[in-house]
């Protein structure tokens, strides 16, 4: 991608606050609620045409990140700048001929389609609110945009309840495609599904990538799922983003300690030998608080005493790869 | 090493509306004393239903009908409910996969762990037992801890407070089903790490069951894939990747995305999980298997040792790694 | 030899299973179908009015002229059962119809919405169902005056917030479930996402309240009548006959006991037609 080349989204110090629900004694005095700091100044780019892979633990604000940018939340602060237009903050009426452009499958496939609907009907709704084909042609698209993704054209009639999850989550996919969006963000869309089926959803998602040339947004808590299918890969920590960077720079040379922490903790099958330490020790703190300075700061093994005072930036640190990390900065 | 724990023949079946499946169908292995045996497999192998069964700890209309367990030399399959009370929980204890719900939320984590004691001890003795629990399982604070409840504690803190007291009567053989899946992977890694370092200090016996080779194989000793009911290969974990002899246990690890990406397309094992009410005439994998032949399809496989002590359910077991290298080639092509 | 963890299911149950029928349907057909026939058609089952007075035959026990006995009156208290039907099935219809329609309305749009209307619904909620409903009832018609009517409004007003808080709580757990959120994704407009994807998935819980309800509700328009503030005499009702007969149990037992097996016998088809609507609306 030319440097000039303007990417499909541009998110720029992002936030998002939930306040949590205060019981009425404490309202009554005047006690603020405490908030939940899901995303902290988060900002990142998704270059046009390819998978970013979003990598995170619970509580990273990856989930969010995702809901934010499809708008199923608004943010508090910051801005979303699809293809140069700030969507952020846009009422939902003017949000709708976005509502085309990106879609989103889920993470589980047991409730994100309605169980009362066939597959066929639900698909067939969405043609129908967007118009996108005429009333004679919508079986037909149908049935291609089921071939497409693997399902077998009698699943139209079908019910949720009588789709294995590989299959339902065939037909999320397909009910994304429907609608021909050019953004596709993908959240946790295997980690729900066996191990022989995940690598054939991964698979269906990296070759309609490729065909349909989509932007996606491949979310996981699973490093090595996104490997395969990423050319860029983010990494994320209690709302923040620690580093970003080209797939195999990061696998090759991770430098956020959390990051090498994240690639050490993932098992596999070549490093067979057991290890004697776990990869990093304590637990990620709830957002409630957000700490001075760094907040990978409690788990942190290179912790210095900087880290608690500033904030470390984002730097680039090799083209292309940047980290928020005070190891790296000059 | 000495024999913990030897299953023959376990089979457990559930009669539905118009036809009975085993979802245990003829299983046996054995686990000694110190080591820990992993059982992998995915959704409908199996492998959950085999820990139950042998705890009996099925869901009626489930039940065993066939097999033996033996348990230190005694054979518990035989034992009545009152026996057997006296062997669930203090010789062979369970870690269950959801930490949300194998805690009862209205009891305070103290009183959960007192539970699990002997009732000879007194009230001090266990405060000081539980307090040592807690700490053994890296909880800090644990005085403080004692009096909190479930809901309080985080995932992994709940799975260590799970653990503590599945120790609590010091078994000698620990069932973990799917112990680590609900987790993140940094607290996955200190739930391992912990688990083999108690298993190390204490030489229990752990069968671990998982879907993931990957914690397997980090964890594990020896290992077997389950497939629809049955183990499909049974060996040590080095001997099964270094030289795996059945399709399905290649097609898993072929499937698996890893950290060395070889290329951006996984092969995965074409199919469906097999139904339990259908199973095929012949080799239950014959269906998804890039290799089977008529043979393969014309009766039921019986598992065999195809090396020493590597046993597989597959006719080709021995040109396997040819095969492999085979398929290999013409990827490349 | 191998002891089993459990015992094995009982026979008759593996039985029933195996024959796929839908029992509780039938079951309740075979109940409320010749119920609802008799409601609308009294007259081909019984010849004689159900005012009619008889002096000449008065507190008889059941014979071949009087099925039931007859009352105080002397009138047949065969003929006036049947004539009820219509009242009491009209009683139960029509005291959950509005409560149903309004209560599940105003739940989802609560739950649904949430924000300040979702508050003020739970307020009034939690006003009314402080009081015990029967105390509630009957004050509302102390002041509406009795007849059938005003027993319909003062149901409605009070049976509505059952049905608000069943289907509301049913839409906190749905409007969290992917499909509605994929819904919103696809710029689907409220009204569709409510109607379309939300209603039908909560709507079963209080489908099967309606059902028990109808029962209930016969029985408070039987209390309402029993006190004299439901149905007027001599209109037949259930609940009015059991209350003529109260002072009469020693010695003309029929005259309460054929009414109340009436009621006892159209509960148990509603019933049973709320068990088979649970196993239909079953997806599985």
């Amino acid at each position: 991608m030319s440097p000039n080349e303007e990417p499909l989204l541009r998110v720029e110090s992002l936030s998002k606050n939930f306040v949590k629900s205060q019981n009425w004694m404490d309202a009554l005095v005047g006690k603020k609620p405490k908030m939940l700091h899901a995303l902290n100044q988060v900002s990142l780019t998704i270059p046009a045409g390819q998978t970013v892979g979003l990598v995170g633990e619970s509580g990273s604000g990856k989930s969010t990140l995702a809901r934010c940018l499809i708008r199923l939340y608004r943010p508090d602060e910051g801005r979303i700048l699809y293809r140069g237009v700030d969507i952020a903050q846009l009422p939902e009426k003017q949000l709708q001929e976005y509502r085309c452009k990106m879609q989103m499958v889920f993470q589980d496939p047991y409730s994100s389609l309605n169980p009362r609907l066939t597959i066929g009907g639900m698909i067939e709704e969405v043609i129908q609110v967007h118009n996108i084909r005429p009333a004679n042609e919508r079986k037909d698209y149908t049935a291609s945009l089921l071939q497409r993704v693997g399902l077998p054209p009698d699943a139209m009639k079908r019910k949720p309840v009588a789709l294995s999850g590989g299959q339902r989550q065939r037909a999320v996919i397909a009910r994304a495609l429907a609608v021909n969006p050019e953004f596709l963000i993908a959240d946790e869309p295997v980690s729900a599904l066996d191990v022989s089926i995940q690598a054939q959803i991964i698979n269906l998602l990296h070759e309609l990538q490729q065909d349909l040339n989509l932007t996606m947004l491949f979310i996981s808590h699973d490093l090595r799922v996104v490997r395969h299918i990423s050319s860029k890969i983010v990494v994320m920590y209690l709302g923040k983003v620690l580093e970003v960077g080209n797939a195999n720079d990061l696998y090759l040379e991770p430098l956020h300690p959390y990051t090498k922490a994240l690639l050490q903790a993932v098992p596999t099958l070549e490093n067979v030998k057991s290890v004697k330490e776990a990869a990093l020790q304590g637990e990620t703190p709830d957002a409630y608080e957000v700490p001075v300075g760094c907040c990978f700061q409690n788990r942190c093994p290179n912790v210095m005493p900087i880290c608690s005072q500033i904030e470390p930036k984002m730097i680039e640190h090799s083209p292309d790869h940047f980290t928020a990390c005070h190891l790296f900065s000059s | 090493m000495k024999e913990l724990l030897s299953i023959k023949d376990l089979v457990t079946e559930i009669p539905l509306r118009d036809t009975v499946v085993y979802p245990v169908d003829h299983v046996s292995f054995s686990v000694n004393e110190g080591e820990a045996f992993g059982i992998v497999g995915e959704s409908g192998s199996g492998k959950s239903m085999t820990c139950r069964s042998i705890l009996r700890l099925l869901q009626p209309p489930a039940h065993v009908t066939h097999g033996e367990i033996v348990y230190d030399g005694k054979r518990i399959s035989d034992y009545t409910e009152n026996e057997f009370a006296a062997v669930r929980g203090k010789g062979i204890s369970m870690v269950f996969q959801d930490p949300m719900t194998s805690l009862n939320p209205v009891l305070r984590i103290g009183e959960q762990i007192f539970e699990a004691f002997d009732a000879s001890l007194t009230k001090q003795q266990r405060q000081e037992q539980a307090v040592e629990l807690l700490k053994q399982v890296g909880i800090s604070s644990a005085e403080e801890r004692l009096k909190e409840y479930p809901h309080q504690f985080s995932g992994g803190m709940r799975q260590r407070a799970m653990i503590a007291i599945t120790l609590a009567r010091n078994p000698r053989l620990l069932l973990a089903d799917e112990p680590t899946t609900a987790l993140d992977v940094t607290i996955q890694d200190q739930i391992l790490t912990l688990l083999k370092k108690l298993q190390r200090e204490r030489n229990m016996g752990v069968v671990f069951v998982s879907h993931d080779l990957g914690v397997v194989a980090r964890f594990c000793e020896r290992m077997a894939v389950m497939y629809a009911g049955q183990i499909v290969e049974m060996s040590s974990v080095e001997e099964i990747f270094s030289n795996p002899q059945h399709p399905y246990t290649i097609g898993l690890m072929n499937s698996m995305p890893s950290l060395q990406k070889v290329s951006e397309w996984l092969v995965p094992i074409s199919g469906m999980p097999p139904d339990l009410r259908a199973l095929p005439q012949g080799c239950r994998f014959a269906p998804r298997c890039p290799w089977a032949s008529s043979e393969c399809e014309k009766a039921p496989i019986a598992i065999s040792e195809t090396a020493p002590g590597h046993f597989s359910r597959c006719l080709k077991a021995a040109e396997m790694k040819k095969l492999v290298s085979d398929a290999k080639n013409e990827r490349h092509e | 030899m191998l002891r089993t963890s459990f015992a094995k299911e009982p026979k008759t149950h593996r039985v029933f299973r195996r024959l796929q029928m839908p029992w509780n349907l039938v079951a309740a057909c075979i109940i409320l179908i010749p119920v609802l026939i008799i409601a609308i058609f009294p007259g081909w089952f019984t010849h004689q009015n159900p005012t009619d007075f008889n002096y000449d035959a008065i507190l008889s026990s059941p014979s071949a002229a009087h099925i039931f006995g007859t009352d105080s009156f002397g009138r047949d208290i065969f003929t006036r059962v049947l004539y009820a039907t219509h009242l009491d099935l009209e009683i139960g219809v029509f005291c959950v119809l509005f409560p149903f329609i309004f209560g599940s309305t105003m739940g989802v749009l609560a739950g649904y919405f949430g924000g300040w209307f979702d508050s003020l619904i739970m307020r009034i909620l939690d006003i009314v169902v402080a009081f015990p409903f029967f105390v509630l009832i009957l004050a509302i018609m102390a002041i509406l005056g009795p007849g059938m009517i005003n027993m319909f409004i003062a149901v409605s007003i009070v049976g509505w917030v059952s049905y608000a808080r069943l289907t509301r709580s049913e839409v906190l757990v749905s409007k969290k479930m992917e499909y509605v959120q994929a819904a919103q994704i696809l710029g689907y407009s409220k009204p569709r996402i409510l109607f379309k994807h939300v209603l039908p998935n909560v709507i079963t819980p209080a489908i099967v309240f309606v059902v028990s309800d109808i029962v209930l509700c016969i029985l408070l328009g039987s209390s309402l009548s029993f006190l004299g503030l439901g149905v007027q005499p001599p209109t037949p009702e259930w609940g009015a006959m059991i209350s003529d007969g109260q002072s009469f149990l020693s010695q003309a037992w029929w005259i309460s006991t054929f009414p109340g097996l009436a009621i006892l016998l159209v509960g148990i088809g509603f019933s049973l037609l709320g068990d088979s609507l649970v196993d239909l609306f079953r997806l599985n």
